[in-house]
């Protein structure tokens, strides 16, 4: 994979953009899911992620072959959607401006049910993300939904190590305060100790 | 409780999210979190928050997206090639007007009087002087000042005239490049 994606740069390089299809193929899902997630909207993201790839293609020649591509496309793709959000000049929502969260650790329910309960899930995890500054979102996607590191997300975001954690560690109290502040229901139970080594 | 003990064990518990602690650390978090009501509520919040995001999908985008990337990318192409051209032909015929202007004016002044009533013709004419007067004395001006800088350079100077020149680029280049967006297929 490492190698035939070396090998879809060089040629993507040289103006092959049958080779930049097949990166395009391979990476457009993780370049949209994170325009969504940090854009909160589908319409936005297909946007950002669409002139993602056009920058990553005219900009070719300025990627360095010892940094992963994927890391240097996530780069162009959080830049520039922290560009819109604050071409947006977005207002953060205040906690009495939130809607009642729904219940984050769910109980078994019916299959219809399910479905609804998923829907309003995915709408928690956006109010959850658009409670952040633009600069505290990257960092917590990156780590949750692409399971980087903290050097691999200072790598990408072009900062150090400890502004990541300070970053995460800001991030995860004030989301903690948005669940707490919107009467977050929390099952004592459902509470996973695995995360505690 | 302490509040800047709190704080350290806030940051504790992000790093706890994500197993970066120790087990000394660990057992002192858990040791904090059993005697301080607030931060075993905000403990459980993010864990709960923690597993949302762990939880939630990747999204991805609607079918035919490397199609819809392939003709935005040859539309941008399209596009610069669109404007180079257009610039490239703004240069060209700036440069055939430059060159067929004095033959254009000496053969109307020869063909006018013929054609032309006397008082129509002084008129043209009259503008004629009035627009050559205006370029020639911009073409002064612009030749004294940049005598006064090949003379007495100043930095400040310099960097207002080269400001200046900057802006009206810009100026020009937007208009062309509007032109020229105006005439793409949408």
């Amino acid at each position: 994979m490492e190698e035939s994606e070396g090998t879809w740069v060089r040629q993507a390089r040289t103006g092959d953009q049958g080779a930049f299809a097949r990166l395009v193929e391979v990476y457009q899902v993780p370049v949209f899911n994170l325009a969504y997630r940090l854009l909160g909207n589908s319409t936005e993201a297909e946007d950002a992620a669409q002139e993602t790839f056009i920058r990553a293609y005219t900009r070719l020649s300025t990627y360095d072959p010892e940094r992963r591509f994927s890391s240097w496309l996530l780069a162009i793709t959080s830049h520039y959607c922290v560009d819109m959000l604050r071409r947006r000049r977005i207002t953060y929502l205040s906690l009495d401006d939130l809607p009642p969260m729904v219940e984050l650790a769910m109980p078994t329910m019916a299959q219809p049910e399910h479905a609804v309960i998923r829907q309003q899930d995915a709408g928690a995890v956006q109010q959850l993300l658009n409670a952040l500054p633009p600069a505290y979102r990257t960092p917590v996607i990156l780590r949750y939904w692409y399971d980087m590191s903290y050097q691999e997300i200072a790598d990408t975001m072009n900062v150090t190590e400890s502004t990541i954690k300070t970053r995460l560690h800001r991030a995860r109290a004030m989301m903690a305060r948005v669940a707490q502040g919107t009467g977050l229901p929390i099952c004592e139970g459902e509470i996973d100790e695995r995360t505690i080594v | 409780m302490n509040a800047q003990l709190c704080d350290q064990y806030l940051e504790w518990m992000s790093l706890a999210q994500d197993g970066m602690l120790n087990s000394t650390q660990t057992h002192l978090l858990h040791a904090h979190l059993a005697t301080c009501p607030q931060c075993q509520t905000t403990w459980e919040a993010m864990t709960a928050v923690s597993h949302v995001l762990h939880a939630a999908p990747m999204v991805a985008p609607a079918s035919g997206f490397v199609a819809r990337v392939q003709a935005r990318l040859a539309l941008r192409e399209e596009r610069r090639r669109q404007v180079i051209v257009g610039v490239l032909l703004g240069i060209g015929v700036l440069s055939l007007v430059a060159l067929a202007l004095p033959s254009v004016v000496g053969l109307l002044s020869v063909t006018g009087r013929l054609v032309l009533p006397y008082e129509v013709f002084a008129y043209v004419q009259g503008l004629y002087n009035w627009a050559t007067i205006l370029l020639s004395s911009l073409a002064s001006a612009m030749w004294v000042l940049a005598c006064h800088l090949a003379e007495r350079p100043s930095i400040w100077t310099c960097t207002m005239f080269a400001a200046a020149t900057a802006v009206f680029m810009l100026v020009w280049i937007r208009v062309w490049l509007r032109r020229m967006t105006r005439q793409e297929p949408q």
